[in-house]
């Protein structure tokens, strides 16, 4: 019997593969020794992705610049709209931009698992790698629309202040809002693909409560209070606002208290998320 | 006491413990939405048990295949014990990382091969550096010429299976699990595979492999365990294995 207990004794080199045995400080160490594979992915991407295109590459600066000319015909020359905000168009602009960097950050979390079952299912890596990618992927599209934001500065006669610097503060908090919201979603929709069907519902109403298209202030007296209560606590709106005081020095209702807020709320999502994401490690892809 | 007529037994590498795997399908035809929304378990959903009560130990340097009829559990058990497929019950442990290379596996299908090669080799922790010192060197084992800048999904299983085995070997692995991949190369990839494979299995690596083609399965592998559905239903010697397969 002496054969097994010499097993017994080799067996403690051996590991369980399951992430559940591991800390979440090792695990984060695993996956910052594969950050160029989740680098990887989206800039591979991002290289591809207008390759069927006559234009091809000009499409990156082309889409938000279309995007922000229709928005200009619309609401500045048909229906010259002002909603008493000076600078509109350029609010408007910005504010549409920063929403859908959420918005498309978040969905394309939520499919960051389930889109990618050949890889899940064939190489064992750090699955949060995967929301990690596609919220580069994200970032990178959106540093075409800062450009073109910019351009809109310049061209509506705001210019650009001092308070530009912040703009990597507000943007590091912001990926940081989405990816901590990524995580959780991308966890909820493997489990239930039905998430990713509701998603694009959720932020069409989160659209219009986060003032992108009108000043908050202008639905004060409308509608129930609850709502006006769920409003005036929604970190999107701040985040917003902040993005709004970096290119155009205004944020009425924004100050100390609401920032302090997001970034608290931030960092709750980031660390939950990851506690959430990482604690179904091992299921992800299964059949 | 059998046991103390084989050579004495290395260290462990692979120690597959009392494990169950069960899928949960969908049926052909699902239950109604009322069904599903009062009890998502039961609703539409049948339970498949692929693997059960599955114990093997596998030691280092030794090469073992799994044979067993379609949808006897191979490739569930080789998923399981390569870590990307979750077990219902019991554990599996290992020496070290395996590395998991099967016929029917697609990384990224838009992506080129090369691509596939680099996402495959970052994920699995190369470092980039050594990645890019040794890119040419995998494209060329590949032997895809320029077909290496297409899309995978234009490949056939066989180049796919090139690419495959260029990632999952790139870095010395010291457990290999095959399932399937060999048998849709062709004759010449066949022999260059077989010479690394050997290479590895002489590092005191270890090769556990599925294959349907019994000579490829009892030229590679010195042990064999047949698997009658999701069961161990014997474990030896690769001959007495096959012999007992083919009575079946």
């Amino acid at each position: 019997m002496t054969d097994n207990n010499d097993l017994v004794s080799e067996a403690s080199s051996l590991q369980s593969l399951s992430h559940a045995s591991n800390s979440l400080r090792a695990y984060l160490r695993n996956s910052w020794r594969r950050r160029h594979f989740a680098l990887a992915m989206p800039v591979d991407r991002f290289r591809s992705r207008n390759q069927n295109t006559i234009l091809g590459n000009v499409w990156n600066v082309l889409n938000p610049l279309l995007t922000a000319g229709v928005y200009y015909l619309i609401f500045g020359v048909v229906l010259n709209a002002s909603r008493g905000v000076d600078n509109y168009i350029f609010w408007l602009v910005l504010g549409l931009f920063v929403f859908r960097l959420t918005q498309s950050t978040v969905m394309q979390g939520a499919v960051s698992i389930t889109s990618k079952q050949g890889l899940v299912r064939s190489l064992r890596f750090p699955r949060v790698l995967l929301p990690v990618s596609s919220t580069i992927g994200e970032l990178i599209t959106f540093a075409f629309e800062i450009v073109v934001l910019l351009v809109f500065a310049f061209a509506t006669g705001e210019g650009v202040s001092w308070r530009i610097v912040f703009l990597p503060v507000a943007l590091s908090l912001h990926t940081a809002f989405n990816f901590g919201c990524a995580l959780v979603v991308a966890r909820c929709n493997d489990s239930f693909r039905d998430v990713e069907k509701l998603l694009p519902f959720v932020f069409q109403m989160l659209r219009y409560l986060s003032g992108v298209m009108v000043p908050l202030a202008l639905l004060e007296d409308r509608g129930p209070k609850i709502l006006h209560l769920i409003l005036s606590w929604n970190p999107l709106v701040w985040i917003i606002d902040i993005y709004r005081w970096v290119f155009l020095g205004r944020a009425p209702g924004m100050g100390l208290a609401e920032v302090s807020v997001t970034v608290m709320v931030t960092c709750l999502l980031v660390v939950g998320g990851l506690k959430f994401f990482t604690s179904a490690e091992h299921r992800y892809g299964r059949p | 006491m059998e046991d103390l007529k084989l050579p004495l037994p290395t260290k462990l590498a692979v120690s597959v413990r009392d494990v169950d795997i069960d899928f949960e399908v969908f049926a052909d035809r699902r239950a109604g939405l009322k069904a599903r929304l009062v009890d998502r378990n039961a609703a539409g959903k049948s339970v498949v048990r692929a693997i059960r009560g599955v114990s093997i130990d596998v030691h280092e340097g030794e090469s073992v295949g799994v044979i067993g009829l379609n949808g006897s559990g191979k490739s569930t058990l080789l998923s399981a014990i390569a870590g990307v497929l979750p077990t219902t019950k019991g554990e599996i442990l290992v020496s070290d990382e395996p590395r998991l290379m099967s016929v029917g596996s697609i990384l990224i299908g838009e992506a080129s091969g090369i691509r596939n090669i680099r996402l495959g080799c970052l994920a699995l922790g190369m470092p980039k550096a050594e990645l890019e010192e040794r890119l040419d060197e995998l494209v060329d084992f590949t032997e895809l010429g320029d077909a290496i800048h297409r899309p995978l999904n234009t490949y056939s299983s066989g180049m796919r299976a090139r690419v495959q085995f260029v990632t999952a070997t790139a870095v010395t692995p010291r457990i290999l699990l095959i399932d399937e991949a060999l048998g849709v190369g062709d004759r010449n990839f066949r022999a260059k595979s077989r010479a690394r494979i050997e290479e590895i299995i002489d590092e005191a690596g270890t090769l556990i492999m599925v294959n349907h083609s019994l000579d490829e399965l009892s030229s590679f592998c010195s042990r064999g365990i047949l698997l009658d559905g999701g069961r161990v239903a014997m474990d030896g010697p690769i001959s007495d294995v096959i012999k007992a397969y083919k009575g079946k």
